[in-house]
């Protein structure tokens, strides 16, 4: 199953109302305070060198895809769609949907052939969710014990945390605006754990 | 809920025509014990009972005492009641913190037939014969009786509510947070402490376990700047709701206090309301890490120890302020203020405007301060004297008093007066729970009679009561200088709040540490220390004498300090009467230890969301839709859901595997095999990688070929296998046991970054970038070469070979590999295409007859087979244990190879792999059972092996199973027995060689 195949609001009514004897629908408030969408067409690397190497295969992959990937832990770099994320010492995320033509997998491992760094393809891996609304900095700190306060996690900050259970990279996207990046095999997992989550401040599921 | 009538609602005869909380213009109707009656909003359960003139709320732990409100907040130790009902009822609540709503239905407990008419009331009769701990004594023997009778009998003589059996109804929740400050306690210390913090644009949280700001000014008539206190409140509560950076969480407590900072809030989201909204949790648990938490949780009223101090009627005299200030209720008619401090003289002007009469003040001093007198005014004051006894079945209906002589003992003439209300002011015990909780010192203070934090552990200051400060002037002051000096860091310029002033402090005579008042000669009744553990003064000295000396001890002997308010009430007053058996200071005994939670947590805040299918994450492959779709029982396989089976019509689960198994041994089939472990194994240093982590050799391995590898822990026991291939020069494709997918990959990293950091390898799990499935059958081939755009015939692609193609248009690895021992090839293709892939091979394979099978399937090929799986790998065993010997190397060193060598893991009698054949060839083996070689032999029988996994065969006709048998290959031939005593079955076998089928390997390499 894709993540972008799935009805979210059909999953989250049909398992929360087995699990919990409550099923979706508006709350009390007259505000929508949370959206979920699913995303779609996404491209993933994941680049691997010895740490010693990490600046310049920072550089090399800046000269060659034009992002220039993060070398402090918690910072996201942008470059058109691209997003980078630094997974430990030596480790990046690359992802986004290349403007260039061929896979974002092939450009990298173009970019990198001769040096001491390897690309893994993992875009087939990915579950995307984008969540925003004023509430979701709260929905956000019921799953995960990062502090997603404005001034302490700004857009184009990241993080890799435990988001019910499941390993998730959180990037803010702009203020209230975000990015899970989850295993697909938890994709419904989790989006059935955020829509609860989420219930209360008035959920709403961007199927578009 | 309706508009009320004042002539309508006439079981109020208790509520008083002024001014306070309660919103009169809505009447709310609840149940007690059947009995309707009304309140407002704004009451809690203790004071709308009050209000409707009920006095007795319930009945004592042991002995069944009549037992009326004795407090007004988390300190109430005698109304715990059974609210609600159904699936919602939840027992042991307290009264005082239970918010009134319409519809509210409460019960008492422990009482048979009636509240009024307790038949185990005659408890209190044989109460001699039933001291603390007359129990342990008591029920010695005999020994099983203890369970089947004795457990049962006290469990149902004592003990509280009963719980709901029925599942939860309600959702909970966490919340974590971060702040720059916590304040617990929204009284007027913790009020002031955020409004500083406020001001100095900190982040602010202040809880507060009320459904309102305000704390004790809730509850007294005190003023700041001229004005009525809780205006102040009101205005700093609006303050800070407007700041921009201040979380303020009412009906919310601070229930523990753990490291780096970190409290633990429940806030009792709906419990206010009939049952929660739709949308709503019923309580949230917050994780608050806090840069600096100020503690202002105030102090709790001790209550005085004496004989008869457990009556209906008799209270706290802090709380009958409460009830008349906050509630507008009257709590009886004619009042006696039994004191040892100047506190409890300002309960007499409360009790003269709610119009209850004064009798007298009974106060064991010489006397009071000049404040204190003006509070009593004509009212009598008995100084020197003590109440020595109370009288009244169902409620208290006077009191006796008699003046203490120079030796503390009653002397002189006993004073009989009259009174159904008696007021308790024995000092104030600060609440010091999350103070010690968080690993600060406490000290006595003789001069307050009370511990108090003296040092911090952690970055925690407490304020005001919670500090010994009662003045609340001291208070204020505390909270905001606290506040200010915790932020001292991040506001360095902050200037300090203007505080309102409570007047000029008052001059206060010094209380009098009395701890129990002593018998009198005509003293009958029983002077309790613990109101909810019924435990009494005669007790812990009972204690003393038995030799539970250590106050961790009498908690454990007596029960004292345990139950639902957790001593707030009784502790110092037991340490103190334990330091006078002993003859030893109060701090020379000490306190027992203060544990998390507080007060009680619902299970099910501390289970949040994660129940049910959400306990743990569930995965679930890029096919999961067919395999529902198309019959599959799914099943939990670790965390991913796999098809157990796929039924077809008028089976059952039984004959739809052996079905399976048969189908691939015949002709073809098709598993999901997604949820393996894969992992990306990139670099220069990979092969030699592999040869560390592997006790095979891997140096050899050409581009194309895969190989089976077995991995061992550094103890030389087996960790985990699976194949390998080759993909390129310095790129390879390791699988791994689904289970052990996420360890695998910590072991191979925690080697390449801690041990073997020279090693230029990378590696990358991509169990989910993958779908995967195993094709398998002797028509395998026919079906690969219609639908696979490579040669797939023996000679291109032998066994073990490992190829990149396509499938349908859609890029494969293909490796000729195989769990079944069946010729099969494993095919990985990116996981968007996995159910376009699946769905080309099943209908390709139509003309084969093809059809998938489940984990049950998979199971009995790979026994039939003789493969190894969870079984098998269990952590005990050895390479040699399994029989695969061959594949250690000796050439080379691997992870665990010279543990490996240990004499134990080498004994030539350890168990070792074997197959097992009912000798009925019907009976079917049981998983776990024992292999013995003689049933008749004297126990405990010599234990031969266990069985590991067990299937019926549908293609050899008979049961089959693995076992780990003593001697192992050795003992082919022989005879055992398979006991399993959980199923009373013992089965007569035959030790054969583990490959049922094909032991030579030709249907694989076909």
């Amino acid at each position: 199953m894709k993540p972008d195949q799935i009805s979210p609001r059909a999953l989250a009514v049909k398992d929360l109302a087995g699990r919990s004897g409550v099923a979706l629908g508006n709350t009390d408030r007259d505000i929508t305070g949370v959206t979920i969408a699913v995303g779609r067409n996404r491209e993933a690397v994941q680049v691997s060198t010895r740490p010693e190497h990490e600046t310049a295969i920072a550089k090399q992959i800046a000269v060659r895809i034009g992002i220039a990937l993060p070398l402090v832990p918690g910072d996201v770099a942008r470059e058109g769609s691209l997003s980078g994320y630094r997974l430990a010492p030596g480790k990046w995320r690359i992802a986004g949907k290349p403007e260039t033509p061929g896979s974002l997998a092939s450009n990298v491992v173009a970019a990198l052939d001769g040096k001491p760094a390897y690309a893994t393809d993992i875009g087939q891996q990915l579950a995307i969710f984008r969540i925003s609304g004023p509430d979701v900095r709260r929905l956000l700190a019921k799953g995960s014990a990062v502090d997603f306060h404005p001034a302490h996690f700004p857009p184009d900050s990241g993080a890799q945390t435990a988001w019910a259970g499941c390993h998730v990279l959180i990037d803010c996207k702009a203020g209230d605006c975000f990015e899970i990046q989850a295993s697909r095999s938890q994709a419904v997992h989790l989006l059935e754990a955020l829509s609860e989550a989420a219930l209360e401040y008035r959920l709403t599921h961007d199927d578009g | 809920m309706s508009r009320p009538d004042p002539n309508q609602h006439p079981t109020q005869p208790r509520r008083l025509p002024f001014a306070s909380e309660i919103d009169r213009s809505t009447l709310l109707r609840f149940r007690f014990d059947g009995k309707t009656l009304t309140g407002h909003p704004g009451d809690t359960l203790a004071s709308a009972l009050l209000a409707n003139g009920i006095r007795l709320a319930g009945r004592s732990f042991k002995y069944h005492r009549p037992r009326g409100i004795m407090g007004i907040g988390p300190e109430e130790a005698n109304a715990l009641v059974g609210l609600r009902t159904g699936a919602r009822s939840e027992p042991n609540t307290k009264a005082t913190m239970a918010e009134l709503f319409d519809g509210l239905e409460a019960v008492s407990q422990n009482r048979w037939p009636s509240l009024a008419l307790d038949v185990q009331g005659i408890n209190g009769f044989i109460a001699p014969f039933i001291p603390a701990g007359f129990y342990y004594k008591t029920f010695m023997s005999p020994d099983r009786w203890w369970t089947n009778v004795y457990e049962k009998l006290i469990r149902r003589a004592a003990g509280m509510g009963i719980g709901s059996q029925e599942p939860d109804p309600d959702r909970y929740d966490r919340m974590n947070a971060h702040c720059d400050l916590l304040v617990v306690g929204g009284g007027p210390s913790g009020l002031a402490a955020a409004l500083q913090a406020a001001r100095a644009g900190a982040r602010v949280i202040l809880c507060e376990e009320t459904n309102r700001f305000g704390g004790s000014l809730r509850h007294e008539r005190d003023m700041l700047d001229g004005a009525p206190a809780l205006e102040w409140a009101d205005a700093v509560i609006a303050e800070l709701a407007a700041a921009p950076d201040v979380t303020l969480l009412t009906r919310t407590t601070a229930f523990g206090y753990y490291d780096h900072n970190m409290v633990g809030l429940i806030e009792r989201v709906a419990d206010h309301l009939p049952e929660p909204a739709h949308w709503q949790v019923r309580q949230r648990m917050w994780r608050v890490r806090a840069g600096h938490v100020i503690l202002a949780a105030g102090a709790t009223e001790r209550p005085l120890v004496f004989p008869g101090n457990d009556r209906p009627g008799v209270m706290l005299a802090s709380a009958v302020r409460g009830y008349i200030n906050r509630f507008a209720v009257q709590p009886g008619r004619r009042a006696v203020i039994f004191t040892a401090n100047d506190s409890g003289y300002r309960t007499a002007t409360d009790l003269a405007r709610a119009g209850i009469e004064v009798a007298a003040i009974v106060d064991p001093r010489p006397t009071a301060g000049p404040d204190a007198l003006g509070h009593a005014a004509a009212v009598p004051v008995h100084f020197g004297s003590a109440v020595v006894e109370t009288g009244g079945h169902l409620g208290l209906r006077y009191a006796d008093i008699q003046r203490l002589g120079a030796d503390g003992k009653p002397t002189a003439k006993v004073s009989r007066i009259a009174c159904d209300l008696l007021c308790v002011a024995g000092g104030w015990t600060p609440s010091v729970h999350l103070a010690s909780q968080s690993g600060g010192r406490l000290r006595y203070d003789a001069a307050l009679s009370a511990f108090l934090p003296e040092s911090s552990k952690q970055r925690e200051t407490s304020v005001g009561a919670a500090r010994g400060l009662y003045n609340l002037g001291d208070c204020l002051a505390s909270g905001a200088e606290a506040a200010a000096g915790a932020l001292a860091d991040i506001a360095p310029s902050l200037v300090p709040v203007t505080l309102p002033s409570s007047g000029a402090p008052s001059s206060e005579a010094a209380p009098a540490a009395l701890w129990e008042v002593p018998k009198a000669a005509h003293s009958r009744s029983k002077a309790f220390v613990d109101h909810q553990d019924d435990v009494t003064a005669d007790d812990i000295r009972l204690a003393h004498r038995e030799g539970y000396v250590s106050v961790e001890h009498l908690k454990r002997f007596t029960t004292l300090g345990m139950g639902t308010d957790q001593g707030r009430t009784s502790n110092v007053n037991g340490l103190a009467i334990m330091a006078a058996a002993r003859g030893l200071e109060i701090p020379e005994v000490g306190t027992t230890t203060f544990r998390p939670p507080v007060t009680p947590v619902a299970f099910g805040a501390f289970a949040g969301a994660e129940t049910g299918l959400h306990f743990a994450p569930v995965r679930r492959t890029p096919m999961h839709d067919w395999h529902v779709a198309n019959g599959a029982e799914m099943v939990e396989a670790g965390l991913w859901m796999r098809p157990k089976w796929y039924l077809r019509d008028g089976e059952n689960g039984f004959r739809a595997h052996q079905r399976e198994t048969r189908h691939v041994r015949e002709k073809i089939g098709l598993n999901d095999v997604s949820t393996l472990g894969k992992i990306d194994i990139q670099g220069a240093d990979a092969a030699d990688f592999l040869n560390r982590v592997y006790t095979n050799g891997w140096k050899t391995l050409p581009v194309g070929k895969a190989r089976y590898g077995l991995m061992l822990r550094e103890d030389g026991l087996v960790f985990d296998d699976g194949t390998t291939s080759r993909l390129g020069e310095t790129r390879y494709l390791m699988t791994t046991t689904t289970a052990n997918a996420a360890a695998v990959l910590r072991h191979l990293e925690f080697h390449l970054k801690a041990v073997w950091p020279d090693l230029d390898v990378h590696v990358a799990s991509v169990t989910d970038q993958y779908a995967g499935m195993a094709l398998a059958g002797p028509l395998a081939r026919r079906l690969l070469e219609r639908v696979a755009d490579i040669p797939v015939d023996n000679a291109n692609f032998p066994y073990l070979g490992v190829r990149e193609g396509r499938i349908a248009g859609a890029p494969a690895i293909l490796s000729r590999i195989s769990f079944s021992g069946e010729l099969a090839w494993e095919i990985l293709t990116p996981a968007d295409h996995g159910i376009t892939v699946w769905q080309h091979l099943m209908e390709a394979g139509a003309e084969f007859d093809i059809a998938p099978y489940g984990i049950e399937a998979l199971a009995n090929l790979r026994i039939e087979k003789g493969h190894v799986a969870g079984g098998e790998l269990d952590g005990r065993t050895t390479p040699g244990d399994l029989g695969l010997g061959r594949m250690v190397s000796t050439k080379k060193d691997f992870i665990g190879r010279h543990m490996l060598t240990r004499p134990e893991l080498q004994r030539p009698d350890r168990e070792q792999l074997v197959g097992l054949v009912p000798v009925d060839a019907k009976t079917g083996l049981r998983g776990g059972s024992y292999l013995v070689a003689d049933t008749a032999a004297p126990t405990p029988v010599g234990k031969l092996g266990w069985i590991t996994s067990t299937c019926m065969s549908p293609n050899l006709g008979h049961p089959v199973a693995l076992a780990l048998l003593k001697g192992g290959p050795a003992r082919h031939g022989e005879r055992l027995f398979a006991l399993n005593p959980l199923e009373k079955q013992v089965v007569e076998v035959r030790v054969t060689s583990p490959h049922f089928i094909d032991p030579e390997g030709k249907r694989l390499e076909a």
